[in-house]
């Protein structure tokens, strides 16, 4: 799905942080050598027609200069303009900066962008956080895959190989054991994925072979918190892109669903693969077992 | 670069909150610890602060200079190039004697133009750590998109590619020796102020000067409530936040302008400026129909409309 993606829609607010992901935008559209959408959604009784239509003009004004580029312009709810936009159009991935850091705290924040990790069925890129004045990473040949739980599919992991495949990039298998002890025992329970380090490692060694491409595929298992531990395997992995699973991407919580914190905090490039592969995926063992 | 008149505190805030916030907590604990618990000798009342500020303004002056002459030689780079490309494109225009009737071959002199345009876009993507080759795709064809592919200094690369051109057509009797000479010198100008942009690109501050004035407003600030408690007692923490904040922003602003060529709203305007380059080039290559990009007999074809960058939210990219 990622490599198919014949489209890359880029949904805008001018904030600091769709300045500093420029150069990401531009390499994505440079190796999947797709259309690019300028998307900007905005509030008719804040902002005039013209005046939103001047701003979309002048950002990310050299993609002017690129093959193909549109500059769409949506009036109403940011949520809703950009799913609707989303929905009709096949083979995109959605590029979704994150908000700028306001060194404040924001207790009734909504995240749109889980939110529309929820609804849409389109990959969809963003950035943990990005800090007001650095610049964006700029996904390159190591591809990491966040294997969390064997009940998210395999879907992303497949995708992932994928794109890695045709990139002629290294995959990194990543997984993190929970820390168990005994006042602890309900998590694991209620989960499928594996119990110990040894375990793990060899689940890994099954998803890879099941993977079945031509591309280096590389495991790393740890075992601890997870927020701890997965921001030292990336480093150590070398990984410059995460691909996660919407499952493992979002998290219910009292005000709406947010992204998980584990992935917040993660100042490289995150791919979220929605549900709708697990579908396709399932159409295609069926497919194959029938034939 | 910011053209409003006003910016926005939400700018330096959240790089200068924590660092406030931990000092507002130092500065409460030391005015209640003197005001209300009555540990007089917490006071440090003979500390000269004035002289102190004034050798810390002169580390920041020092810096903020520098960090300034960075950022204003950056943008009198770009400068130089808005005019070198004018006086260089003028020259493959007028000095060229390339008439075709061919209608499927653009002339020689405007592939140079269009050349000098690209060399823009992909100077301003080099600096930036972009890629050019969407843009190079467009402006001077797949074939060239994939050939300049291979190297990894794009810009000098098409400055390569111009001096073929030019040696082509000297060998066809399009130019003299003397024009030839000329037109080279401009090339050589345009390679020089690659390289300069590149010194300001890969070489930073001196880490003296960077890490100096940072650990001494450091200081400052924790000593500054300790200085001046026995006079404001409980109104200590307001007025030394307040002074720490200007020491602080101070600090924080030099460092923000040291370096002109990332995609920040500090730095050189090189979308604007390449966007200027773009569309005098194409006037003087009498392509001056800005609203549908072409003119009827124009053999360059674009897409869409060029127009110039207005400011985005007050700021120029």
């Amino acid at each position: 799905m990622l490599q198919r993606a014949t489209e890359i829609v880029f949904a805008t607010d001018f904030s600091d942080s769709s300045h500093a992901v420029i150069p990401t935008v531009a390499q994505w559209v440079h190796t999947l050598d797709a259309k690019l959408t300028l998307l900007h959604v905005y509030n008719p009784e804040k902002t005039y027609y013209r005046e939103a239509q001047a701003l979309l003009k002048s950002f990310f004004a050299e993609a002017d200069n690129y093959k193909h580029c549109e500059r769409v312009l949506i009036a109403g709810d940011v949520c809703e303009g950009i799913t609707a936009y989303c929905e009709r159009r096949p083979n995109i991935l959605l590029m979704l900066p994150p908000s700028d850091l306001t060194g404040l705290p924001r207790p009734w924040h909504r995240s749109m962008r889980a939110r529309l990790m929820q609804r849409l069925s389109v990959p969809i890129w963003t950035l943990g956080r990005i800090n007001v004045g650095d610049s964006a990473p700029s996904a390159d040949r190591h591809i990491g895959v966040w294997v969390g739980d064997p009940e998210e599919g395999m879907s992303h992991v497949r995708q992932a190989a994928d794109y890695a495949a045709e990139t002629g990039g290294t995959l990194h298998l990543l997984h993190v054991v929970d820390e168990i002890n005994e006042g602890s025992m309900l998590k694991p329970l209620l989960s499928n994925a594996p119990m110990g380090e040894e375990t793990a490692d060899a689940w890994l060694r099954d998803v890879a072979a099941t993977i079945d491409l031509d591309c280096n595929v590389e495991m790393h298992v740890a075992q601890g918190r997870v927020s701890r531990e997965l921001p030292q395997l990336l480093r150590r992995s070398g990984a410059d892109m995460l691909v996660i699973s919407q499952q493992s991407a979002v998290h219910p919580s009292w005000i709406g669903p947010e992204i998980n914190p584990v992935f917040r905090k993660c100042t490289l490039s995150l791919i979220c693969v929605p549900y709708s592969s697990r579908f396709e995926e399932l159409q295609r063992q069926m497919a194959e077992s029938a034939a | 670069m910011i053209v409003r008149d006003r910016l926005p505190l939400k700018r330096i805030w959240p790089r200068a909150w924590k660092r406030l916030l931990v000092l507002l907590v130092f500065d409460c604990t030391v005015a209640v610890v003197y005001s209300v618990l009555h540990h007089r000798w917490i006071s440090l009342n003979g500390l000269p602060v004035a002289p102190l500020a004034s050798a810390l303004t002169i580390f920041l002056a020092f810096r903020t200079n520098a960090a300034y002459g960075r950022w204003w030689e950056a943008r009198q780079l770009w400068g130089q190039l808005v005019n070198s490309s004018r006086a260089l494109a003028l020259q493959f225009l007028t000095m060229l004697d390339d008439e075709t009737e061919e209608q499927d071959r653009s002339p020689l002199r405007n592939t140079l133009v269009l050349h000098q345009i690209t060399f823009a876009h992909a100077l301003r993507c080099h600096l930036r750590r972009q890629t050019s080759l969407p843009e190079i795709r467009t402006l001077l064809g797949e074939e060239a998109a994939e050939e300049l592919a291979a190297y990894k200094n794009v810009p000098a690369a098409l400055v390569l590619r111009m001096g073929g051109l030019l040696r082509q057509a000297r060998s066809e009797g399009m130019l003299d020796s003397f024009r030839w000479g000329m037109i080279n010198e401009n090339l050589t100008v345009l390679t020089n102020i690659q390289g300069a942009c590149e010194r300001i690109k890969n070489t930073p501050l001196p880490r003296q000067f960077d890490f100096l004035p940072s650990v001494l407003v450091s200081a400052f600030c924790w000593l500054l409530p300790l200085a001046i408690v026995e006079d404001l007692g409980l109104m200590t923490p307001i007025a030394s936040v307040l002074i720490s904040f200007t020491f602080i922003a101070a600090d924080l602003m030099s460092r923000e302008i040291s370096n002109p060529f990332d995609s920040t709203i500090h730095d050189t305007p090189m979308t604007a400026l390449s966007r200027t380059i773009e569309l005098n080039l194409r006037e003087q290559m009498r392509e001056t129909d800005r609203e549908r990009g072409w003119r009827e007999d124009s053999r360059q074809r674009r897409l869409h409309p060029v127009s110039d960058v207005m400011p985005v939210d007050g700021f120029v990219f």
